[in-house]
């Protein structure tokens, strides 16, 4: 088969060199020229400066195929011309034409000063410093608002939704028991029986949750076993507890998933992530999950193996939309449940669902109400605008912690024997980074526990400037054999090297456009081209989305792939092709920017370059939620037939103060104490540029 | 003297029309339009997971 194959390889020893493939064809041509073309379809390369003699391939040494490589002299690509073809043929007389692709080589240094042809140079090349820029796949999302509305939204109306839910849910799913709304439920019968049993199961936890409300508090142990606990001064009367009475609207949660937060959660960490819901969610999950483990609540977490309150929460906006309803017509009605069931089998619940799903390690025991892990006394540093528990990376560790009672006459005696648990786990994917037990004799209520020791070289293979969740499980038998209880605590802490960044300030001067295409190349992003030819004219919409994304481990920056979606096409497969084709797309596209590249921005703008330690200190998630960003534009690209159109984008940024805390002083458990606040000047996007250019 | 050419012009307060009065060259491209945008802190999640949600 006649082919015309062409791809870079390399360049060395003055020559660019190609592979070349032509197939069963015989011989070929090279040319080389300043811009490509399209011609009925086909791209040419154009504004040549170098057409080479039809040249016959030794079928001799290539006898199998029509594959070799291909030197050609880098000198051949004057004038900044980049572009070159391989043509090949069958016979000399150019029979049987086969077109490679259009390449472009890249010209040493300043290959994008042509990016200007319409002006000379005056940057001498010299000046041009060599840059890489990665390209990737688009590898970021940003959640789906439905998703943080729906936690939002369930956090803080679950309350008052749960009471009137479950009629109308009920009512909605009862296609099995009565008549009238059971077409809704035949509606989404594709679904499967399983969406049937969800909803019912939800309705079922909306009646339990109303109940537990009306009831109080649901996970008071069976004064049994509190009478049987070691820590038991026989009065059952006052189950004790962190959790103050208006605790119960705290966070916007239930008042069970209240005190069940305060009881297990250290306030400092309720703080921190009172508003990030889905961490709160899984924090709150985890630890029903814990004291679940063996059940005493009317409703079974661990044997549903997932906590039905993020559920629900997942579903509130939609039964607030069927309430919403009231008594309206039953088709009403079907398209919400509809949409409830769409909702449920989003594979964003799934996924939700499946994070839910983790099921914690560890010994089962019987929850005991009367006690509780404290760890208050914990040395805090304001840090992200949160008090926050310290620890300096790297060194020896230690975590103490209290176990406490409210109880106004506690016993004296201790536990003889207990076993402490505890885990270090990233709070966003629960995984577990850091795991221990340590067993301890004679644990006296009130008193300091030590126990929980990580090595040096523990922590400093733990994450640094971020949130880890610490986990404490404390167990101990009872006085009846097989009886076992326990307590737990959630317990934030971040670990730090030197420094860490805290905030970022206000902005320094004017906004700087990065539009030196040279200077600047890194931050130049060429998004999309294209253009159509069948039609005599065309249109394109595009909903465009670009993305910044602070990477803090790449030296380099990358580039990040552009998707397209077509949302409205004019023209129809089997139909002609319309006079102007009308297109409707979204677009997105992005880049990873890196500390370094934004670091060597500074001195030319009258700041000098964060050193390495600094620059260390804001390798952090806090300064991600800054520089992490996005831009929305509606841009329209219009031409005739054969047209090429290009959309570029380059950034402006604004220099911001930034304060870092530098760590003072720390203690022997490797708890920061102090700290020094030091203010640094840093870049950041401001905005973007959309350039959208046409061929001419 | 020669001018310095890298540098590209900041057209987003430029009027429209000017763009045919007197066209400006982007790689041999005629400019159209340079609209410039504010950039929005988002929260972005590495992928992998579903509800991809630009596109």
């Amino acid at each position: 088969m006649a082919l015309a194959y062409l791809n870079y390889q390399r360049s060395a020893n003055d020559r660019h060199y190609f592979v070349a493939d032509i197939g069963t064809n015989a011989f070929f041509q090279i040319k080389i020229g300043k811009q490509k073309r399209r011609y009925q379809g086909l791209e040419l390369v154009d504004e040549e400066v170098f057409t080479s003699p039809i040249l016959a391939l030794n079928k001799a040494r290539h006898r199998l195929n029509g594959r070799f490589t291909l030197p050609l002299p880098i000198a051949l690509f004057q004038d900044r011309a980049s572009f070159v073809q391989l043509l090949s043929y069958r016979t000399p007389d150019k029979v049987g034409p086969a077109l490679s692709a259009v390449l472009q080589v890249r010209l040493p240094a300043a290959d994008l000063s042509e990016l200007f042809p319409n002006l000379a140079l005056s940057i001498p090349q010299a000046a041009v410093e060599p840059y890489r820029v990665r390209n990737k796949a688009f590898t970021y999302q940003e959640p789906d608002i439905s998703e943080s509305l729906f936690w939002n939204q369930l956090l803080n109306a679950l309350p008052g939704i749960v009471e009137q839910a479950i009629p109308v849910v009920r009512q909605l799913v009862g296609g099995d028991r009565s008549g009238s709304s059971g077409g809704g439920g035949s509606s989404s019968g594709g679904s499967g029986s399983s969406t049937h049993d969800l909803i019912n199961a939800i309705a079922q936890l909306v009646q339990t949750i109303t109940s537990n409300n009306t009831n109080g508090a649901t996970s008071s142990p069976e004064t049994g076993a509190t009478d049987d606990s070691a820590s038991s001064s026989g009065d059952t009367t006052t189950p004790a507890t962190p959790a103050t009475a208006e605790s119960a609207s705290y966070y916007g949660l239930t008042p069970s998933l209240a005190q069940v937060a305060c009881r297990t959660i250290s306030p400092d960490t309720l703080d921190i992530i009172q508003d990030r819901p889905q961490q709160l969610g899984k924090v709150v999950n985890d630890s029903l999950l814990r004291l679940g483990s063996q059940p005493r609540a009317s409703y079974q977490y661990a044997e549903a193996k997932v906590a039905w309150a993020p559920i629900i929460a997942a579903v509130a906006p939609y039964v607030k939309d069927i309430l919403a309803l009231g008594n309206q017509n039953e088709a009403d009605q079907r398209r919400h449940l509809e949409r409830l069931v769409e909702l449920l089998n989003d594979p964003s619940l799934t996924a939700l669902m499946a994070t839910m799903s983790h099921v914690p390690s560890g010994r089962a025991f019987t929850p005991d109400d009367r006690i509780y892990i404290d760890t208050n006394h914990l040395p805090k540093i304001e840090l992200q605008q949160k008090e926050r528990v310290v620890y300096r990376h790297g060194q020896a560790l230690t975590i103490p912690f209290k176990l406490a009672t409210d109880h106004p006459d506690p016993p004296a005696r201790p536990i003889p024997k207990a076993i402490v648990e505890a885990k270090i786990q990233d709070p966003d994917s629960m995984s577990i980074l850091w795991e221990k037990e340590f067993r301890l004799k004679d644990v006296f209520l009130n008193s300091m526990v030590n126990a929980i020791m990580v090595l040096p070289e523990e922590s400093a293979n733990l994450p640094v400037n971020t949130d880890l969740k610490v986990e404490i499980t404390i167990v101990w038998h009872g006085k009846q054999p097989g009886n076992v209880y326990g307590t737990i605590k959630n317990q934030f802490i971040t670990l730090v090297k030197a420094a860490i960044f805290d905030r970022i300030g206000d902005s320094v001067g004017d906004s700087i456009p990065l539009n030196d295409i040279v200077q600047h190349r890194r931050f130049w992003h060429k998004v999309w081209q294209g253009g159509y030819t069948e039609s005599r004219r065309w249109n394109i919409d595009f909903d465009a989305k670009y993305y910044y994304a602070l990477d803090l481990v790449e030296v380099e920056p990358a580039r990040l792939e552009t998707r397209v979606k077509i949302i409205e096409d004019n023209a129809h497969a089997g139909q002609a092709m319309p006079d102007r084709r009308r297109v409707r797309a979204k677009l997105k596209s992005g880049m990873e920017l890196t500390l370094d590249m934004l670091n060597q921005l500074l001195p030319a703008h009258g700041h000098p370059a964060l050193s390495a330690d600094e620059l260390e200190a804001l390798k952090s998630a806090g300064l991600q939620t800054y520089l992490n960003q996005t831009a929305r534009a509606h841009l329209e690209f219009r031409g005739r037939s054969g047209d090429t159109g290009t959309l570029w984008v380059y950034p402006e940024l604004t220099i911001h103060q930034i304060q870092i805390l530098r760590i003072s002083q720390t203690n022997e458990q490797g708890q920061v104490l102090g700290v020094d606040k030091q203010t640094l000047h840093f870049p950041r996007p401001s905005s973007i540029h959309f350039i959208g250019t046409q061929s001419e | 003297m020669k001018q310095a050419t890298t540098q590209f012009p900041v057209l987003s307060q430029a009027y429209a029309g000017a763009f045919d009065d007197n066209p400006v060259h982007l790689n041999g491209q005629k400019v159209l339009f340079d609209k410039q945008v504010t950039l929005l802190p988002t929260e972005l999640k590495p992928q992998g997971r579903p509800h991809d949600s630009a596109t």
